[in-house]
């Protein structure tokens, strides 16, 4: 062998040795992940990196958040709002206050299409329960002229006044517990991550070098997707008339409700925002589902950084132009 | 043409070859199963495994995992929306009974169509 060649396979040592280092000598980088039934919901927050206590630890402070904001703000009794609703005013926590004043501001922004106080109407047609009648009419209208944004006006001591009204914060709360959730997440140094609170998520990096990839659900086909995208840091959250919903008599009921109507809203299929913030992403979701397609994606427009992907109620596809750079389509693999 | 015995050089060059092919090698995955998440905890079947009960607290969520995917098939919940969803075929897709706390979703055996999580 020549001493050229054995400069060649030395070389060629040195080349395995260090792909060897990077494929085995290291701390090998993977996903963490827990998947807890959470917020009336399916959570599961996976993060990208060296597994470990550190790792477990930053799964736990994120659950913790996701949590004390479930604890807080859901409608069912023991919590804050449950005796917030009970008892009509009074002074507000830090949580309540802040998505408080984002549902007032997207209620005034979409013209009440996102409304807090839809609570009785929820009430009323109780679409967890399964298929049964719809509300009687004059029931329907009574719950209607019960609620309503404005009524819910400041109180003594920065506290809050319900005017009567009743809260639900089921169109924004899990959009503020994701952002919450991904805040912990940052505060342990998680660069990387991925967190899905029942199909509404917020992500960041990446996982090993590869984009997070997302599957948009198609509204009526089970299991297909609309498109698949690996989206920008952010928020990427979908309302669509098929999650929770029955058929009555050959009308499709659902939870997403027009509080001005009373009505299951009826000018969407399904509507995915991206937002820099999950509950942003979250109210207008609701929102844009609410007012339909061309009236919803101006809304969108109007909202700096938001971009949305709209199925009409006739299976059409609209997109604010952006969409597709903050949702771009994935790469196959 | 004359044939030589195989030296320590060569013997060192192919070793090197080897090692680097094989750590040159994307890393694996595991192969599809279905992993099931109930009030008992997390179980993971293979594909093909079949029609299984897990106990939710309604009562008797019944799962089938088929070649491709797993699906519920009864479930003593009102809505039945997890029954309606039919299938999940691709990995990191997921349906869920929330009210009888029972989760299917499909993990591993990555693809292309493969996604990390669905919005939906």
């Amino acid at each position: 062998m020549s001493r050229r060649a054995a400069q060649g396979v030395v070389g060629l040592l040195i080349l395995a040795a260090a792909l060897a280092w990077v494929r085995w000598g290291r701390t090998p980088a993977g996903p963490t992940a827990e998947t807890r039934f959470l917020m009336d919901t399916l959570v599961t927050v996976t993060l990208w990196g060296a597994p470990g206590p550190a790792a477990e630890g930053a799964l736990a402070a994120a659950f913790g958040a996701l949590a004390a904001v479930d604890e807080e703000l859901a409608r069912v009794p023991g919590t804050f709002l449950w005796e917030l609703n009970q008892t009509g005013s009074g002074p507000l926590t830090p949580a309540a206050a802040a998505v408080l004043e984002a549902s007032l501001g997207w209620a005034r922004a979409s013209s009440g299409a996102f409304d807090p106080t839809v609570a009785p109407l929820l009430d009323l047609w109780d679409v967890p329960a399964g298929p049964h009648p719809p509300p009687h009419p004059d029931r329907l209208a009574r719950a209607v002229a019960a609620g309503g944004w404005h009524r819910v006006r400041p109180g003594a001591n920065g506290g809050v006044d319900l005017g009567g009204a009743e809260l639900d914060f089921g169109g924004i709360a899990k959009g503020y517990a994701l952002d919450r959730a991904a805040e912990a997440l940052r505060a342990r140094g998680v660069v990387d991550y991925l967190v899905n609170a029942g199909g509404d998520l917020v992500v960041a990096g990446a996982k090993g070098g590869a984009p997070w990839r997302v599957g948009i659900q198609h509204p009526r086909e089970p299991g297909a997707f609309l498109r698949v995208v690996t989206p920008l840091a952010g928020a990427l959250v979908t309302s669509g008339d098929y999650e929770r919903a029955y058929e009555w008599e050959g009308e499709r009921v659902h939870h997403l409700l027009d509080p001005r109507t009373g009505r299951p809203a009826r000018g969407c299929q399904s509507v995915t925002v991206w937002a820099p913030t999950a509950i942003d992403a979250d109210a207008l979701a609701t929102a844009v589902f609410v007012l339909g397609p061309a009236e919803g994606l101006r809304l969108v427009a109007a909202e700096p950084g938001a971009e949305a992907l709209v199925v009409d109620a006739d299976g059409r596809l609209h997109e604010t132009p952006g969409f597709g750079r903050v949702a771009p389509a994935a790469k196959a693999r | 043409m004359t044939r030589r015995a195989w030296g320590p050089a060569d013997i060192a060059l192919v070793a090197a070859l080897a090692l680097a092919a094989v750590a040159a090698l994307p890393g694996g995955g595991s192969p599809g199963a279905v992993e099931v998440l109930s009030p008992g905890g997390a179980a993971l079947w293979p594909l093909g495994a079949g029609r299984r009960e897990v106990a939710g607290p309604l009562g008797v969520t019944v799962v089938e995992v088929g070649p491709r995917g797993g699906r519920v098939v009864a479930s003593p919940c009102a809505g039945q929306v997890c029954v309606r969803a039919g299938e999940v075929t691709r990995p990191g897709q997921v349906v869920a009974c929330l009210p009888n706390r029972v989760a299917v979703r499909l993990v591993g055996g990555a693809s292309g169509e493969g996604v990390d999580a669905v919005a939906r």
